[in-house]
């Protein structure tokens, strides 16, 4: 016990910037000023369903004018470019469930301003496959999950929305989705959820989180079988989405 | 709130500082109520509590230790003691060191010494001997090593220097542990001495063992070229240990528990074979807070692991941070953690070979740019192929660490020879020597520096830090703040040197002999005499020294007041080591000084008799070779000495030489103006010197005799000294307070002694 406490004082998840590997000395935050500023923030022209940045002028992206998603709107936070790639690779692959957890925060912060956010009852990460979740120790979405809850019940409103997992499971352990094409990557997801318990949703609003959004695959399949099990709306969030120009 | 283990640490260092500069406790109490009630929120409140109790307890230790004295009886010549052997015993030649702990009034550790040593002793020897007991010399000189402090960061007090004849070799006491580690110890040595040739066998016990036996030109050759760092047994070889151990208990698929006790038994081996080092300590330590973290599931934070591991040093013993291998190693690590990995993330090569050389490239550059104002400090000077020499000599040190353990493990396990394996680390051993020769020889490869003052240094750093992207605020007005503390210390360094500087005067503690370094505000040196002694180099040891912690480059006038060794040797031992224009010598003889001459020759410079030349220096100051003079006879070597007067508006000098009293009798009839308020008495105080008739003609305020302690002249004379005490003159002796540093601006002195 006492042991645990000493190393929790000695060893902090936060004492390198995971962009420029700077080591951050007095602050609380995990990245430094300098590398915060540098990540490209989604603008004010996004597209009205799915939240990517569009330059086009228009009001949806090509992937929603093509597509019909199952879900009802998404925001994302940063263009899936430059640093933010390091800092999500980190999330997945090097054991950093804290630095999630802060992504999470500053994700939670900048959707205060989204007009759907009363209407949550709950958030949902998307699910890892049980081997996966075994390797990697922890879901990333989960933390990022947290993270936003946390920052939510802080809130001048303080909204009341929780947490629910283990309601939504993968029972397909699907390969990644780097290399597949739009196609391949629907095709992969399909049927890889299942719903355990329809109850806990029964006409509920949820919100997904997610680390990453490209073409948005993963997303729509939970969508849609959270809606086939009686749930009324589901809203997504992710760390950062892919602009329209990559695939 | 994180890093914790940072404040504790800077709250250590400034309690070490305080102390240091004078603060009164109280106030720095104050300071910390002070920012208790500044701080808002319970968090920062109880880190300042815990912050102010280190501070607190590391002023109270540092104010312990620096009263604690030797426990023994020092005035006593030859006593009988009773003692333990408690490190590894360094032979050097005939002589052997060692650190024992001795019985006296209490229990105390010591270091020992024996001349002519005959024995053979080994850690844990219960041994009894008579000795005498001293106080280890502190600094006498100006860059002088400072040997009291240095046992001091070890907690030893004094130093005995054992009667060889008398020594009793009882028995050997050693716990199980010490004993098998020995024994393993023992066998390392062997194997060394009986497989390779006395160069290799010098490199390989300080590579491997951390052992540096004689002050070798290799060592010497190592520091020039910035490389030492290989050769005091550090991270790297630990790092080996740890490798080796984690790679084992990988293969054999052990527990964590069995992983973390296997490891840190063996890393504990390594520190009780090379002796419980700072810096392997450090090493071994920090390996194993990695195996901790690592096991644990949590994220390694070098910088943290690195302040608590400091801050664990100095709450055992605050003396410690004065140790060149604490500071040396704690601030590469810490530079290694700070630049490091930014430089490396900013580079970034796809070929993996040239990853691999990126990566010593910049952990060496990220290295010097921490440790530069140190080495510069310790060591006086930086190598220009410091990266290239790195570049070769790391990989091949680290190849002969990893073959030689192998082929010594393996031997030892199977008893048998493997010699045709250690013919690669034979050729490396080699290559490494051959390498630091060469680029020693070419002209350049090292420059000579002197430390930075304080404010350079800080500066430095900030700039560094701010080049790094460090101490960026995302509020304008905190970088602001930043800007206006790097102007001010623009300024500081623009304002000390428009400040006039005064005059200083050295009177060198050079043992017997006598020197005297005199720097003119105007930015000249001279120096009068150059010591001498003829089992040691007072030139190097001494002069150099000093020139260099000085940062003088050039000796503007170099007098030699008369041809005796314990004046001219240190001259003749300098020259070609520092810039001389011209040297003074006497008109009386030639002779005596051949050897000067011929050497000043070999190297251009000018040899002056004193009354051919008249030295300007400034308006203010008057330089005048008062005697001898062109009329006068020549009687001895002594009577011929270079009388210099010097006076910078109401201070004046006399340097004497070692004139007597016919010559004394010679230089008051010249009538000349010879009154002053400093007299350097002539021939270290000796009775034929300083009459009471010349004394009350320069009528000094102020008498410094330069003498060496025990000396067998007797220097200086009881007569002499009653006459200066009657006459009021106040008198200081190098034998007793070291150096003696004058400084004036004309009209007020500070004199500073270098011992007390
Ligand atoms: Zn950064
Ligand atoms: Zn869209």
């Amino acid at each position: 016990m006492m042991i645990d406490k000493f190393l929790d004082i000695i060893f902090i998840p936060n004492g390198r910037c995971p962009i420029c590997k700077r080591v951050i000395f007095f602050s609380d935050e995990f990245i430094c000023h300098q590398c915060k500023s540098s990540l490209d923030m989604v603008g004010d022209e996004k597209c009205k369903k799915c939240g990517k940045e569009i330059d086009d002028g228009k009001n949806y992206c090509s992937g929603c004018i093509t597509y019909n998603y199952n879900y009802q709107e998404g925001f994302a936070l940063y263009n899936y470019e430059g640093s933010i790639k390091t800092i999500i690779h980190n999330i997945k692959f090097s054991n950093c469930p804290e630095l999630a957890v802060y992504m999470g925060k500053v994700l939670g912060k900048s959707m205060k301003n989204c007009s759907w956010l009363e209407e949550l009852d709950y958030i949902i990460p998307i699910p890892l496959h049980e081997n996966r979740f075994k390797t990697r120790g922890y879901n990333q979405s989960e933390k990022i999950s947290n993270g936003i809850i946390n920052e939510f019940t802080q809130m001048d409103k303080a909204l009341d929305i929780k947490l629910c997992i283990n309601t939504l499971i993968r029972q397909k352990d699907t390969p990644h989705q780097l290399k597949l094409s739009k196609e391949e990557r629907f095709s992969n997801v399909k049927n890889a959820f299942k719903v355990t318990n329809k109850d806990v949703i029964n006409e509920k609003t949820i919100l997904l989180v997610d680390d990453v959004y490209t073409t948005g695959a993963t997303i729509d399949e939970c969508s849609a079988k959270l809606l086939d099990n009686g749930a009324l709306k589901v809203y997504f969030a992710v760390l950062a989405s892919g602009k329209t120009n990559q695939l | 709130m994180k890093r914790l283990p940072l404040f504790f640490f800077i709250s250590g260092l400034l309690a070490i500082i305080s102390y240091n500069i004078g603060i009164n406790l109280i106030l720095a109490c104050v300071v910390f109520a002070i920012a208790f009630c500044i701080c808002k929120g319970d968090s920062y409140k109880l880190i300042v509590i815990y912050c102010s109790i280190i501070f607190i307890f590391i002023f109270c230790r540092m104010d312990n230790i620096s009263n604690i004295t030797s426990s023994f009886d020092l005035n006593k010549n030859e006593v009988q003691y009773q003692g333990r052997v408690v490190s590894f015993p360094i032979y050097k030649e005939n002589k052997v060191q060692f650190v024992m702990e001795v019985k006296g009034a209490k229990k105390e550790k010591v270091q020992g010494f024996i001349n002519n040593n005959t024995h053979l002793l080994t850690y844990g020897d219960m041994i009894e001997f008579t000795a005498q007991a001293t106080i280890p010399n502190s600094r006498r000189n100006p860059g002088g090593f400072d040997y009291r402090q240095y046992l001091r960061t070890k907690k030893i007090y004094t130093v005995m220097y054992i009667n060889n004849d008398s020594l009793v070799i009882q028995n050997n006491s050693q716990n199980i542990i010490s004993k098998n580690i020995s024994a393993l110890r023992n066998k390392l040595t062997d194997f060394i001495d009986v497989n390779f040739t006395e160069r290799e066998n010098q490199f390989l016990r300080a590579l491997i063992i951390g052992e540096k036996g004689n002050d070798s030109e290799v060592i010497n050759n190592f520091n020039k070229l910035g490389i030492s760092h290989i050769l005091s047994v550090s991270g790297l070889h630990v790092g080996f240990i740890y490798l080796f151990a984690t790679t084992i208990c990988r293969i054999l698929k052990l527990n964590k528990k069995i992983q973390i006790y296997i490891i840190g038994i063996s890393l504990y081996t390594y520190c009780f074979i090379v002796g419980f080092s700072d810096s392997v300590i450090r090493a071994s330590l920090m390996l194993f807070l990695l195996l901790l973290a690592n096991i644990t599931n949590k994220k390694y934070d070098t910088l943290n692991v690195l302040c608590f591991l400091a801050l664990c040093f100095i709450l055992h013993n605050p003396y410690v941070i004065y140790s060149v291998g604490f500071q040396l190693s704690y601030s590469a690590v810490l530079s290694i953690t700070v630049f490091y990995p930014y430089l490396n993330n900013k580079i970034s090569f796809n070929t993996k070979y040239l990853e691999y050389f990126k990566s010593i490239i910049l952990i060496t550059i990220s290295v010097q740019i921490g440790t530069i104002p140190l080495v510069i400090y310790h060591f006086n000077n930086i190598s220009i192929f410091s990266l290239i020499t790195n570049l070769l000599i790391v990989p091949a040190a680290g190849f002969i660490v990893i073959v030689f353990l192998c082929v010594f493990c393996v031997s030892t396990l199977l008893n048998i020879s493997l010699l045709p394996f250690l013919v690669p680390v034979k050729l490396s051993i080699n290559f490494i020597l051959s390498v630091s020769e060469n680029l020693i020889k070419i002209p350049y490869s090292y420059s000579i520096l002197s430390p930075m003052p304080f404010y350079i240094v800080s500066f430095y750093y900030l700039l560094v830090f701010i080049c790094f992207g460090y101490l960026y605020h995302y509020r304008l007005r905190n970088r602001k703040v930043i800007i206006v503390v790097t102007i001010i210390n623009i300024s500081i360094v623009i304002i000390l040197s428009i400040i006039p500087k005064p005059l200083t005067v050295t009177y060198l503690d050079v043992g017997q002999g006598d020197s005297a370094l005199i720097q003119f505000p105007s930015g000249q040196n001279m120096l009068i005499d150059g010591g001498g002694q003829y089992n040691y180099s007072v030139g190097d040891e001494i002069i150099i020294n000093t020139l260099v912690h000085k940062n003088i480059r050039k000796l503007d006038l170099v007098v030699c007041t008369h041809s005796h060794d314990d004046h001219k040797l240190g001259i003749l031992e300098i020259i070609g080591k520092v810039k001389i224009d011209s040297i003074i010598i006497n008109c009386l003889e030639e002779e005596g000084y051949t050897d000067l001459i011929s050497l000043a020759n070999e190297f251009n410079i000018p040899v002056y008799k004193n009354n051919q030349v008249k030295v300007n220096i400034s308006k203010s100051i008057l330089l005048d070779f008062v005697y001898p003079n062109s009329n006068t006879l020549y009687i001895d070597e002594n009577n011929s000495s270079v009388i210099t007067k010097m006076s910078y508006n109401d201070i004046s000098f006399l340097f004497m030489g070692d004139l007597e009293n016919k010559g004394e009798k010679n230089l008051i009839e010249n009538k000349k103006d010879i009154s002053s308020v400093f007299l350097k008495i002539g021939h270290h105080g000796s009775k034929t010197s300083t009459g009471k008739e010349f004394l009350s003609t320069v009528n000094p305020v102020y008498g410094i005799i330069s003498v060496g302690k025990d000396n067998r002249y007797n220097h200086p004379n009881q007569e002499v000294l009653e006459l200066l005490d009657n006459k009021g003159v106040n008198y200081f002796r190098t034998d007793q307070v070291g150096a003696i540093e004058i400084n004036t601006n004309g009209e007020k002195v500070k004199i500073k002694t270098y011992t007390d």
